[in-house]
This record gives structure tokens, C-alpha cells and sequence, in this order.
């Protein structure tokens, strides 16, 4: 089958079915006939949380991911910024895009923006993007920022604290955490979110995967009962939860339990969604973020083969601008030129929000060099995409 | 139940005690040359058991061989059980002997007395409880002592575990009786084969029990003091070859050397295997019942010091009445011979504890000699406060680790039972709570707490029960309810009649025989024994 499928010729070996050992076996298939990279869903974490003891190279796979675990760092991200709009990951979610819309007494309000970042010390935090009323643009450092601006900020993950400072936000983490479903992706979010949230439970509406879950969660309060049921969601006081998060195997139930939660009294409330075309609508009618597992997965796959390659593109939620992550191609126009000058055809239409130069992110300034090899994430209008292209290409 | 295959198991066990009891007698016939007419009945009596065992040990052997395949769980229960009330009986002939022998003289030979003193201290020496009917220990040939102090050793580890590492091929379906054996709700096997892993436990107990002797005499102490007590603090028994067990050699140096090693005896010797050969730490680290067995130790230590330091003993008229005392008391422990040897007495033991060293020494080592159910003691800690007797009382329930010498419930139980009262108060909260009951990061089976449950719930009832025969007997509350706490939980010494300085030499001999009962529930961790009371046990 693989024969006829041209893994002869193949450079990437996707493996992605539901079961993690035909995953692994494509795999050490695809080794023996000398496809370079071989990825493949594994979802049983035994097999990929402790690499000292299971190492899966020997078997073929370059590359294993695990769909629950990039669900859970995208819920994670979100979780850990509050009232954040949208956020999102690039390099594994080690250099993070939040957006939020500023309201009055926020410390970085009626602030021009060179004013904010450099007296914060901010120098690895970048606003990339600004929405004020309709216009959408890239903002400049004499920027004054108002109650209502939808600002966009790259940083790298280490620098979330500093960036929560600027908005005021730091006493706000979440102190309890409602979780419903009991399947993999909600044990692990659980687990996860255990770790910085002293309040977590659990509710699942299964007996048996109640106990199972309880069995492997140490710091996570299970419950059984039904997850859409007031009485339940009283008795885990969903009205004192600073987040909820639908994460069950069954949409219409976790929308349902997420905008129940949300009229208790939940703060922030998420659901997980196996129906994409639906997210609109799920966010429209209360739901605060609706997460995809499958464009998280599919995002993630193509951030690990497109790296180097080609682009990752992010859509921002009704903004006409996109994030793009690209690679400079050696003798590419890009390289040949510090940024103030190889850019300044672009400028207002894209920027560099960070270079990621051998695995360390940079924050650009006009004298920086992209050398070939480097990553660059690039917010820009569509209509500047074709020249952005052409930048970072060789041809 | 296949009786041919109980019967060929409890042969194989004869033949190796048998084999054992040549230790003892080659230590009596090394002490003939004093021409003691005692020491020759010592002697024959040695000669006498072993050839009954082995003789004994082979009938059973050749005339049930058929039946030796057909082992199951209930045999494996049945053999355990027996197999030690059988080694007791066989064990107690010699000493039977010397004290027909030795009484002989005084108010005429007593067979029954008699008899009932050597078992008694037999399976108190097989069950590693360590009370004692001596009143002299020192006046006990060196034969019988070494005999007395090696049935603790061979008990600790278990001497079906030995006969499973000496003879593999008992080892078929040989899972049960090792189970009923090692102490603790839980038996670990290190390798696939039983026989091997027998091996190893009792290799890595002769191990810390060679360095102990060494350390010993290193001490001062000569080879038999040194092997004696290594068999006492190995198997956390508590057996001397002195009166004044251990506070008689008056050395920090030895009190030190017996309280790490009471200490690693009431510790999972497969973690000793784990640090030993396998350089394994993280193992040490991440068990939950050692941290908890180390952590109470601490803190009972710490409470104890300054309670004592800060407090001081209580005088003598703070003091309940000695038993003996009470008006009306059918039995009662001799008490000291003079008022002024009772006050010298209690002076010397406010002494020990009026300096914080000296209380940090005294109550570490007797904390630890009570929790391991060692009962080996270098104070009266009858004379304690009460706060810190009752402490220790509790520790006595407590016990060592499971897969340790220790005795006691174990501190795994312990831990399990208090997480599952635990769960059953938060649910009380939240009658949705799922929260299975774990140890570390392992959820335990409902099964397995259950099992915990109804092992603490037996182990509480069966002492309530025992207590209240023994007030029976002993009509002083403390005696009687802390002689059933120190036999039941295999410590020993207990408060009041029973205590440091006491022995069980005057309880009355009904009253033994229900002590005697209960070192074999409490070694045997209950439901081994009590599930030979079971009809439906024995039919096939």
C-alpha cells in the first residue's frame, strides 16, 4: 500500500490514523525506505512523556505528536492570559500572539507605545497590530493607546508575566478551574491545569471514566454526575470558577454545559468543538472561546513540516491581517539587507514580529539582519503576502 | 482442602527447623565441659527435638508425597497457620524440658506451667513479639538463648519464606503461603520465580544482620551478644541475653548501632534490595509508606523529647498504683523489692531524661524500639507521662512497614485506612466525589481498601475482644489491655505489670495462652489464622 502510495519518493511520512501502533509501524516502513521525516499521532502518553526510558526514534518516528496534548496547550494558553480575545502558539507555543481589547484603568492606557515597552523593559514584547474602531494597522511607537484599542502582542512564552503586568492583569489568574468530560483530552487538561490553578475538578458523566480519571489526576477533584445538570454545577460551585472548559467527546454537550456554566456565574467559559463550521456560532450565542481540535492538530502538523518550507498562516478573527511564519531561504532578498531596508516597501502593510534565530527569539529592530535558516513570523495584509513571499524566497 | 498436601508441606518445615536446631545444640554441647547436669538436659533435649523433627519431617514427607502437587489457596493458608503453631510446639521442647528441669526443685514439676512458659516464649520468639516469662534471662543456658534469640531471626523473614528459598520446589503453588507470611497487603515479587525472591529477601536479611554483628563487636559486645541481638533487632523481636536488655551495656555506641537497625528492620526490605543492589534512591524517595514510616518516627520522636525534657517524669505520687497493690487483685507483677529500691529506681530514670541529649537518646530510641515492635528498652518508660505511654501505645498499632520485620498493622494500613476515612468525610460534602484512595501516585483496587479496612476493623475488634478476656485475668486495666496491644502487635513490653522492667512470667495461664493467640493473629496478620476458622475452609 505504501508502495503504491510513492513512499519511495516521499520526503514526509504523515501517519495520523487512530491507532498509535500502525502509526509507528508506517513509520519504521517509511524509515526502511528512506523518507527523512516520519511523523506520528501517538496518542497514548506513555509513550511520549518520558523520551529517557521509551525512545521511538529506533522505531522510525522523527516526530510524535499527541492531538490531546496540543488541544491542551492551546486551552492552557488561553487559560493562563485572562479576558484574552485570541491567542496563539508558534515553535510548539514557545512564542505566543494574544490579542486583547483595552479598557480603562489598564495601566498601559493613554501610554504612547515606546512609552509602555521601553519603560517596562519590555525590549522582547512587540504590539504588532492595532484595531481602533474599524481600522485595522500596524501600530507605531507614538501610538497613544485608548479604552476600546484592539491591540495584538507578540512575545516569547517566558515573557507572559511581563506582558500581563503592562495590562494589569497579573493578580487575575484563574483560582478555580471547572473541567467537564473525562476522556483524554480533559485529563490531560486537567493535569496541566492543576499544576498552576489550586482549584480543579473534573466532572464526568461516566462512572467508570470518573474513576479512571480520578485514578490519574493527583491534584484534581473528580465528580460524577452530568455535566448539564444545575444541581451539579452547583455542587461544584460553577459559579465561583474563574474558568469552565467544555472538554468532553461530544460538542452539542460541551457548548451546552460551557453557556449553562456561563449563566451560573462562570468567568471565562470555553468549549471544545468537533464541528468547526459551527464555531462561529457557538462563540456568538455566549461561548467566551471555542477550540477545534482539529485545526489545533492540523496547525501544529503543519508548523512541524512547513517549517523551513513554506508558510504557517493564522487568520486573525475579523481582522484583515494574517500572522505567517516563514524561513529565510538561503539568497533570499531577505538576507541580503538589515530590515530597515529590505522592509521598508512593506512597512504599514506587514511586520516582523520576531526572527527565531538558531532556536532564540528575537525581537526585530530596524538594523536586524534575517539570516538564511531563520524563522520569521510576519503579521501582514493579505495583499502584501505575495511580497513577503518573494522576500524570504530564493526564486 | 488437600490435607496430604498440607501434611507434606509441614514436613519439609520440620526437616528445616531440624536442620536449624543444630545451631543451638552445637552451642550447648561447646558449653558441656561444665559438666552442669542442667546443660546435659539441655543437650538431650536439643538432640531429642531434632531427631524428632527430622524423623517426623520425613514420614510426613514420604507418606504424603502424592499429595504434594495439589497445593492451592486454601493449603497455602493452612500450611502457614499451622506450619507455625506446629514450630512453636516443636521449638518450646527444649525449653519445656529445662523448665521441668529447672523447677523440679521447688514447688515439683508443673508439665502444664511448664509447657505453657515455653510456648509461650517460643512463639513470642517465632513471632518476633519478644515478651518474655523470664524473670532471669541470664540464668537461661547459652544454648537455649542462642535458641530463643535465633527463633526471632528465623521468624522476622519467616520461616516458610526460608523453606521456599531453601527448597524451590515447595514453591509450587507456593504464592499463598508466601502471602500469608510476609507481612503487609501487599507481596511484591522481585523475579518471576518465588523461590528466587525468597532468596533474596532472606539474603539481603543476612546481609544487614552480618553488618550488624560486626557493628556489634565492634562495640564491645562478643559474637553470641552480638548474634543474639542481631536476631532481636533484625526481626524487630526484642529478646536479650540480658536483664537489663540493652540499657545494661550502658553504650551510646551500641544503642546507636540497634536504633538504625531497628530502624532498616522496619523498613520494606525490597526498597533495602532496591538501595543495595540496584543503586536505586529514587526508590527510597518515592515510597510513600517510608516517607510516612520515617515521618512519624521523627515527630513522635521530637513530641517525646520535649514532653520529657520539658516535663520531667512525674513523681511518684502522680503515679497510678503498682497493680500488685490493688485490693483484691487475683495476679499482679512482683513489685520492687523495697520502697527505697522503687525510689532509686525512679531516680535513676529521671536522670537518663533531665538533660535534652539525654531525653533526645532515650525517647529516640525508645519511639523507634516501640514502632518497629522491636521492644528492646534502655528506660522505663512506664514511668513516662502518660501522654507519652499512650503515644507509644499507638505507635504499637502502628508497626513497621509492609514487606518489613516489623510488626504492628503496618504502616501502609494505616495510611490507606486514614486516606479512606478521609474520602468518606469529603463525601459527606460532595456525594459526587470520585476519589479512589491512593498511595503516592498509585489509585489503590476498592478491593484492596476494602481489605484494609476490614484488616484495621478486625485488628481493633480482635484487640477490644482480647482486652476484655484478659481483664480476666489481669485485673489492672493498663496491664491487661497493654499486654494484648504489645502481644497483638508483636512489640513485647507493654505498660504497668507488663512494662520495660516487667515480664509476663506472672500472668495466669489461661491469660498466656490468649497472649500466645494473639502473637500468632498479630504476626500472621489475622485473616491467615482466622480463616482456618472458617467452615467452608476445609471442605474440598
Amino acid at each position: 500500500m505504501l508502495e503504491r502510495a510513492g513512499i519511495a519518493e516521499a520526503r514526509i511520512l504523515l501517519a495520523v490514523t487512530s491507532v498509535d501502533e500502525v502509526n509507528i509501524l508506517a513509520c519504521g516502513l517509511a524509515a526502511q525506505y528512506g523518507v527523512p521525516t516520519r511523523i506520528a499521532r501517538i496518542r497514548n502518553r506513555e509513550l511520549i512523556r518520558d523520551p529517557e526510558h521509551i525512545d521511538l526514534a529506533p522505531l522510525g518516528v522523527t516526530r510524535a505528536i499527541n492531538p490531546e496534548g496540543i488541544v491542551v496547550r492551546v486551552i492552557d494558553q488561553i487559560a493562563r492570559i485572562p479576558d484574552v480575545v485570541e491567542v496563539f502558539g508558534y515553535h510548539e507555543g514557545e512564542i505566543l500572539i494574544a490579542r486583547h481589547v483595552l479598557t480603562a484603568g489598564m495601566p498601559i492606557v493613554g501610554r504612547s507605545l515606546v512609552e509602555i515597552l521601553g519603560a517596562a523593559g519590555s525590549g522582547r514584547l512587540l504590539s504588532v497590530l492595532l484595531r481602533r474602531g474599524a481600522e485595522v494597522r500596524i501600530p507605531v511607537g507614538s501610538d497613544v493607546l485608548a479604552p476600546g484599542d484592539d491591540v495584538t502582542t507578540l512575545f516569547p512564552r517566558g515573557s507572559l508575566p511581563k506582558y500581563l503586568d503592562l495590562l494589569g492583569l497579573s493578580g487575575r489568574a484563574a483560582r478555580k478551574a471547572v473541567i467537564a468530560g473525562d476522556g483524554l483530552t480533559a485529563i490531560q487538561l486537567g493535569e496541566v491545569l492543576s499544576r498552576w490553578i489550586p482549584d480543579v475538578t473534573l466532572v464526568s458523566r461516566d462512572a467508570a471514566h470518573a474513576e479512571r480519571a480520578a485514578a490519574q489526576l493527583g491534584r484534581v477533584e473528580v465528580l460524577y454526575g452530568e455535566p448539564t445538570d444545575r444541581d451539579v454545577l452547583h455542587d461544584v460551585n460553577v459559579a465561583g470558577a474563574d474558568l469552565f472548559v467544555g472538554a468532553g467527546r461530544d460538542t452539542p454537550q460541551n457548548v451546552m454545559s460551557a453557556l449553562l456554566a456561563r449563566a451560573e456565574g462562570a468567568g471565562r467559559v470555553l468549549a471544545v468543538s468537533f464541528e468547526p463550521q459551527n464555531n462561529r456560532l457557538f462563540r456568538n450565542i455566549g461561548v467566551d472561546h471555542v477550540i477545534s481540535p482539529r485545526r489545533a492538530v492540523n496547525q501544529e502538523i503543519i508548523d512541524i513540516i512547513l517549517r523551513g518550507r513554506g508558510a504557517l498562516e493564522l487568520h486573525l478573527r475579523d481582522m484583515d491581517f494574517q500572522a505567517v511564519q516563514l524561513q529565510a531561504e538561503p539568497g533570499s532578498p531577505i538576507t541580503r539587507a538589515p530590515l530597515i531596508e529590505t522592509w521598508k516597501d512593506l512597512k504599514g502593510q506587514a511586520i516582523v514580529g520576531a526572527v527565531v534565530h538558531q532556536g532564540r527569539m528575537l525581537v526585530p529592530g530596524g538594523d536586524t539582519r534575517i539570516e538564511a535558516g531563520d524563522d520569521a513570523i510576519v503579521i501582514a495584509s493579505p495583499r502584501a503576502a505575495r511580497r513577503i513571499q518573494k522576500l524570504f524566497g530564493s526564486r | 482442602m488437600h490435607a496430604k498436601a498440607v501434611f507434606h508441606a509441614l514436613g519439609r518445615l520440620l526437616q528445616v527447623v531440624g536442620l536449624v536446631l543444630a545451631v543451638p545444640l552445637g552451642i550447648a554441647l561447646w558449653d558441656r565441659h561444665t559438666l552442669n547436669p542442667l546443660l546435659h538436659a539441655e543437650t538431650l533435649s536439643f538432640l531429642g527435638t531434632i531427631l524428632l523433627a527430622l524423623l517426623g519431617g520425613t514420614i510426613l514427607q514420604a507418606s504424603c508425597r502424592r499429595g504434594r502437587d495439589q497445593q492451592g489457596t486454601r493449603e497455602g493458608f493452612a500450611i502457614v497457620a499451622l506450619g507455625w503453631a506446629l514450630l512453636a510446639l516443636l521449638g518450646s521442647i527444649p525449653l519445656t524440658v529445662h523448665f521441668l528441669a529447672a523447677r523440679a526443685g521447688g514447688g515439683g514439676p508443673h508439665l502444664l506451667a511448664a509447657f505453657t512458659d515455653a510456648y509461650f516464649e517460643i512463639m513470642s520468639g517465632f513471632t518476633t513479639t519478644g515478651a518474655t516469662i523470664l524473670t532471669d534471662v541470664e540464668a537461661l543456658p547459652r544454648g537455649l538463648l542462642f535458641w530463643r534469640s535465633l527463633t526471632h531471626w528465623l521468624g522476622g523473614m519467616g520461616i516458610i519464606t526460608l523453606a521456599l528459598a531453601i527448597f524451590p520446589a515447595m514453591g509450587v503453588g507456593g504464592y499463598q503461603m508466601f502471602r500469608g507470611e510476609v507481612p503487609g497487603p501487599t507481596t511484591d515479587r522481585l523475579r518471576p520465580r518465588l523461590a528466587e525472591t525468597a532468596k533474596i529477601l532472606w539474603g539481603v536479611y543476612a546481609l544487614l544482620s552480618a553488618a550488624q554483628a560486626a557493628l556489634l563487636m565492634l562495640g564491645g559486645m562478643d559474637l553470641f551478644e552480638a548474634l543474639c541481638h542481631t536476631f532481636g533487632t533484625m526481626a524487630t523481636g526484642g529478646f536479650s541475653t540480658r536483664n537489663g536488655s540493652i540499657g545494661d551495656f550502658h553504650s551510646l555506641y551500641i544503642e546507636i548501632v540497634v536504633l538504625v537497625f531497628m530502624f532498616l528492620a522496619g523498613t520494606n526490605f525490597l526498597l533495602h534490595y532496591r538501595v543495595l543492589f540496584k543503586r536505586d534512591w529514587r526508590a527510597v524517595r518515592d515510597n510513600r509508606e517510608f516517607r510516612v514510616y520515617a515521618g512519624t518516627l521523627a515527630v513522635a520522636v521530637v513530641l517525646c523529647t520535649v514532653v520529657l525534657y520539658a516535663g520531667g517524669l512525674p513523681g511518684a505520687a502522680a503515679m497510678p498504683p503498682a497493680p500488685a497493690a490493688e485490693a483484691g487483685a487475683a495476679s499482679g507483677p512482683p513489685a520492687l523489692e523495697t520502697p527505697d529500691a522503687e525510689l532509686a529506681h525512679r531516680a535513676a530514670e529521671r536522670a537518663k531524661v533531665s538533660t535534652l541529649g539525654g531525653a533526645l537518646r532515650q525517647a529516640a530510641f525508645q519511639v523507634v524500639s516501640i514502632t518497629t515492635t522491636t521492644g528492646y528498652c534502655t528506660a522505663d518508660f512506664d514511668l513516662w507521662p502518660r501522654a507519652v505511654g499512650l503515644t507509644l501505645v499507638l505507635l504499637m498499632f502502628w508497626g513497621g512497614c509492609a514487606g518489613s520485620t516489623g510488626g504492628g498493622m503496618k504502616m501502609i494500613r494505616v495510611l490507606v485506612a486514614a486516606k479512606a476515612s478521609w474520602r468518606e468525610l469529603r463525601r459527606i460534602v460532595r456525594p459526587r466525589l470520585v476519589a479512589p484512595v491512593k498511595v503516592g501516585e498509585e489509585a489503590l483496587p476498592e478491593r484492596m481498601v476494602a481489605s484494609v479496612v476490614g484488616f484495621v476493623l478486625l485488628f481493633a475488634g480482635l484487640f477490644a475482644l482480647a482486652s476484655i478476656v484478659m481483664t480476666l485475668f489481669i485485673p489492672d486495666l493498663v496491664t491487661a489491655v497493654s499486654a494484648v496491644a504489645a502481644t497483638i502487635g508483636n512489640v513485647g513490653p507493654g505498660l504497668g505489670g507488663v512494662g520495660a522492667t516487667g515480664n509476663y512470667a506472672w500472668v495466669p495461664i489461661p491469660g498466656k495462652w490468649v497472649l500466645i493467640l494473639c502473637m500468632l493473629l498479630g504476626r500472621l496478620e489475622i485473616f491467615t489464622v482466622l480463616v482456618l476458622f472458617r467452615p467452608s475452609f476445609w471442605r474440598r
